[in-house]
């Protein structure tokens, strides 16, 4: 994504709302993945709700621990998230570029962990088809896990940019879109961690 | 953008820009960032579809009209073949012809255009989309050539059918269909941002919110509308995806699923959908009628609101699709009031239409032609959703040809009608030429009576008991009569006329883009800001981007010798 | 270029303000693992424990996250408005396939087979 060479359209410039372009573009992305996440959890909700204490039973079998140290670890890459935009507040692109490269390296121990925890849970049998809750299971956090690593990939570009002083308005940006991952996964927890442990 | 004329798919003769580079084809046409170009890609690449859908429908048609005999061009057509036909044609007419030309296109073309702007704010993204979008119509026309065929699960892909290979026979061709619908709906979601975000930030100077066109507001809620309902569907989907190709059971309810939440959620987002690709359309409607009136659209602040009421409503209609289908009787009660009510604003805003051109200077031009035809189409489209939407009635006419016929009312005014009006109306803006308008007049007359002819019959087909999706009626005594089977004749006949009809457009079209009489900038006389733009516009649109001092609807101002006011025109 | 166009929207924290914020959601963290993990101590009240806990807790964390660090708190208010009726839509749809959904039981049937730890054997019809 060289933007060096792109020249960019007195469009991108303009701003009537008065929130800059980029921002309010990361706002209605945020609002669609609400609800792709909000009608995956509507389905999770309603089958939950259906199968009652079977559901539950199965629910036992995920690991709070690893799942507490995940939310641990995105809740500090969120930290990070918000420290790099104040740094670029700053105009300060290497100090911005370097808390956007903690919460990169966040985002990779929580895939890292997460792939060790489904590999545990894999080898006891605790397949994508055993049944509806694990087959929920995967498939939503791995979406959440697919947007964690699309949002790492996009921070890695914003990063490199900023590190040269470029384009520090998007440091803000991909941090909104990194908090909107970490406040799903706040939700994912309770629900195929937590609640189940009561 | 500067070039000389070449003869190519999306030749242009363009006005010669700031030549500091000779472009190549490549990084010209099928690279560009530029909203113009990006939105002829979208427009050919929808027409083609187009096509695509019209031949199946001729397919599909002469197996009714004709059980069982050869059809031409095509063979004989067996039973799960048929299904796929029907399936394909649904699904390609609405995500690939309908979404593309009106919103894609349309959208692309004239937004920036339309409030004063160089290009939208994303050009990049908005060249991801394209590319996106054409990848996913490779992939759905590739689903025909696999083993088993395209998808024949219905374009409502209700599991298990949709689910289950072992009834559907469509093993390949299922999750390829769910993949490029996927990804169709990721390019809109990329392109809806774009538009968004460019109207509500890159406004031209003096452009108020009331002083945007139209046909923008409808584009504009007509993305945000789409935005917030797809999200379901795009979690249902991955789950149908998963059910089909990964062995689980979400759908299945001898395992635990339900396969009534996929109803839910498609038509979660189904029932918006059918908005989305209306406002467009009624939005190219208002911008012709208003041009061929010479009036002042008739309540704009309330076509606005009444929109904005529309679109909230949208979102809580949905479950009139499944009436039948073993859902909650007392939702049919809440569904059925909500249905209704949702009547109201679209039947406003075509009073307002009939307002704006009451007591207005008519030319019946080849645009207000296809406006008017909209008009009296949608009309019995949207009256005769009414029996639909009561529970009551809609047990007699769910799954028949009454529906078929309803939707068809509706989805080809918008799709078809409403494309031919903008097209006709934008074709010199477009391609800097005309288009012969007596050619335009006999295609709109052969298609627009044919059109009657094929579906008129088809409510009297419903109104018998004829139901949707059944390859052959000669089980059915009661339906196998010959003024029945008559009925049917009559349809498939008149669309092969209409068919046939669409050649002269097509000719016209293709040979005017080259040798058409040329269009000077505001053939029409039209206020809006994109004819103050050469025809076509360069690179930029304009050399200096326009401020706006009046709205887009100042026809016919007492003050004035002239019947239009251009937006751009200082006050005195 | 650094932000543009933005009226006034950044509040300039020190970065001890978000770090302080930070501690508090670690510790609404912690509160939301021992409260489910314990709540059986709680005898009759388990259940409303976990609730408050599990769920009580993740709506306000995320009510911080959202204010503090994606600065919704100072953001033009129809943004918030937006993601609202986002999760208003998301409402509505849970309520009205809740009616059909929620049980696994008909009117005049019964589905007795309705949590499988493993899928059924199915028997297609063959032509």
């Amino acid at each position: 994504m060289s933007s060096t060479t792109f020249p960019r359209p007195q469009a991108t410039t303009r701003s009537v709302t008065g929130i800059s372009t980029g921002k309010l573009a990361v706002w209605w992305i945020v609002a669609s993945e609400i609800v792709i996440f909000g009608g995956l959890l509507v389905f999770y909700l309603l089958m939950r709700f259906r199968h009652g204490d079977p559901w539950a039973e199965a629910a036992t079998h995920t690991n709070i621990y690893i799942g507490a140290f995940n939310t641990f670890v995105l809740l500090t890459s969120s930290l990070f998230a918000v420290l790099a935009h104040q740094a670029a507040e700053s105009d300060n692109g290497k100090k911005a570029a370097r808390f956007l490269m903690y919460t990169i390296g966040g985002a990779l121990m929580f895939l890292c962990v997460k792939s060790y925890e489904w590999s545990i849970e894999i080898e006891k049998g605790y397949v994508l088809t055993k049944n509806v809750f694990w087959g929920c299971y995967y498939l939503i956090t791995g979406l959440h896990g697919f947007h964690v690593i699309a949002g790492a990939i996009i921070m890695g570009f914003v990063a490199k940019d900023a590190a040269k002083g470029k384009d520090l308005q998007r440091v803000e940006c991909i941090g909104i879109y990194w908090h909107f991952v970490d406040i799903v996964w706040l939700f994912l927890f309770p629900l195929f961690y937590t609640t189940a442990a009561g | 953008m500067d070039a000389t004329t070449t003869a190519t798919t999306s030749g242009h003769t363009e006005s010669h820009g700031h030549g500091h580079h000779e472009e190549s084809f490549v990084s010209k046409y099928l690279l560009s960032t530029d909203h113009k170009i990006i939105g002829m890609q979208y427009m050919f690449t929808g027409l083609i579809m187009a096509l695509i859908g019209g031949y199946l429908a001729y397919v599909f048609r002469m197996q009714l009209a004709y059980p069982g005999e050869e059809i031409p061009g095509y063979g004989i057509l067996t039973p799960g073949d048929y299904n796929s036909k029907v399936t394909m044609h649904g699904t390609i007419m609405i995500f690939w012809v309908a979404m593309p030309v009106l919103i894609a296109a349309f959208g692309n073309f004239l937004i920036p255009l339309m409030i004063g702007c160089d290009d939208m704010v994303f050009p990049r993204i908005n060249r991801l989309s394209y590319q996106i979008f054409l990848i996913s119509a490779i992939i759905l026309v590739a689903s025909f050539f696999v083993p088993g065929g395209a998808f024949g699960g219905a374009w409502t892909a209700y599991p298990p059918l949709s689910a289950t290979a072992e009834y559907n026979l469509t093993p390949l061709g299922a999750p390829l269909w769910l993949i490029a619908v996927a990804l169709e709906f990721v390019a809109f979601l990329l392109g809806g941002i774009n538009f968004i975000t460019t109207v509500m930030n890159s406004r031209a100077k003096g452009m108020s919110m009331y002083d945007i066109p139209l046909v923008v507001w409808m584009i504009v809620i007509a993305s945000i509308l789409f935005m917030l309902s797809v999200g379901p569907l795009v979690a249902g989907a991955v789950l149908l995806l998963f059910d089909q190709i990964g062995g689980t059971n979400f759908y299945n309810p001898a395992a635990g699923g339900d396969p009534l939440v996929w109803q839910h959620l498609f038509w979660f987002f189904g029932h918006p959908e059918v908005y989305v690709v209306l406002l467009p359309a009624m939005g190219i409607v208002a911008e012709v009628i208003a041009v061929f009136s010479r009036k002042k659209f008739f309540g704009y602040k309330l076509a606005l609101y009444t929109t904005f009421a529309t679109g909230i409503l949208s979102f809580v209609v949905w479950a009139h699709h499944q009436f039948v289908a073993g859902i909650d009787p007392r939702m049919t009660n809440l569904f059925t009031v909500t249905t209704l009510l949702i009547s109201i604003p679209i039947a406003e805003l075509l009073f307002l239409y009939i307002a704006t051109l009451y007591r207005g200077s008519i030319e019946f031009s080849v645009p207000m032609l296809w406006a008017l035809g909209f008009i009296a189409t949608f009309l019995i489209g949207g009256v005769t959703g009414i029996y639909l939407g009561a529970n009551g009635t809609d047990i007699f006419f769910h799954d028949t040809y009454f529906v078929v016929a309803h939707f068809h009312y509706t989805f080809f005014p918008i799709a078809i009608i409403g494309m031919y009006a903008g097209l006709t109306y934008w074709f010199p803006k477009m391609f800097g030429r005309h288009m012969n308008q007596t050619i335009g007049k006999i295609h709109f007359w052969f298609t627009i009576i044919p059109f009657n002819l094929i579906f008129l019959p088809q409510f009297l087909l419903g109104l018998a008991g004829q139901h949707r999706r059944i390859y052959d009626f000669s089980n059915f005594p009661q339906l196998s009569t010959h003024e029945l089977q008559h009925l049917r004749i009559v349809a498939t006949t008149s669309l092969i006329v209409m068919l046939i009809a669409q050649v002269p457009f097509i000719i016209n079209f293709f040979y005017s883009i080259f040798k058409g009489r040329k269009a000077e900038k505001n053939p029409w006389k039209a206020n809006t800001l994109e004819w103050t733009a050469d025809s076509p516009p360069g690179h930029g649109n304009w050399a200096v981007l326009p401020d706006v001092h009046r709205g887009p609807y100042e026809y016919s101002h007492p003050d004035r010798d002239e019947d239009y006011w251009p937006q751009d025109e200082p006050s005195k | 270029m650094s932000s543009n166009n933005d009226s006034h929207a950044e509040a300039h924290h020190p970065a001890s303000y978000y770090i302080r914020i930070y501690w508090i959601l670690f510790g609404l963290l912690i509160l939301s693992i021992l409260g489910p993990l314990n709540a059986g101590l709680f005898g009759n009240f388990a259940k409303a424990i976990v609730m408050i806990t599990a769920y009580g807790v993740a709506f306000v964390k995320a009510y911080i996250v959202a204010a503090k660090f994606m600065h919704l708190d100072i953001e033009k208010k129809y943004i918030t408005l937006l993601l609202l009726m986002c999760l208003l839509a998301m409402f509505v749809c849970f309520g009205a396939l809740a009616p059909d959904i929620m049980n696994p039981n008909g009117a005049n049937w019964e589905n007795h087979n309705p949590f499988m730890t493993t899928a059924p054997e199915m028997h297609y019809p063959t032509k």
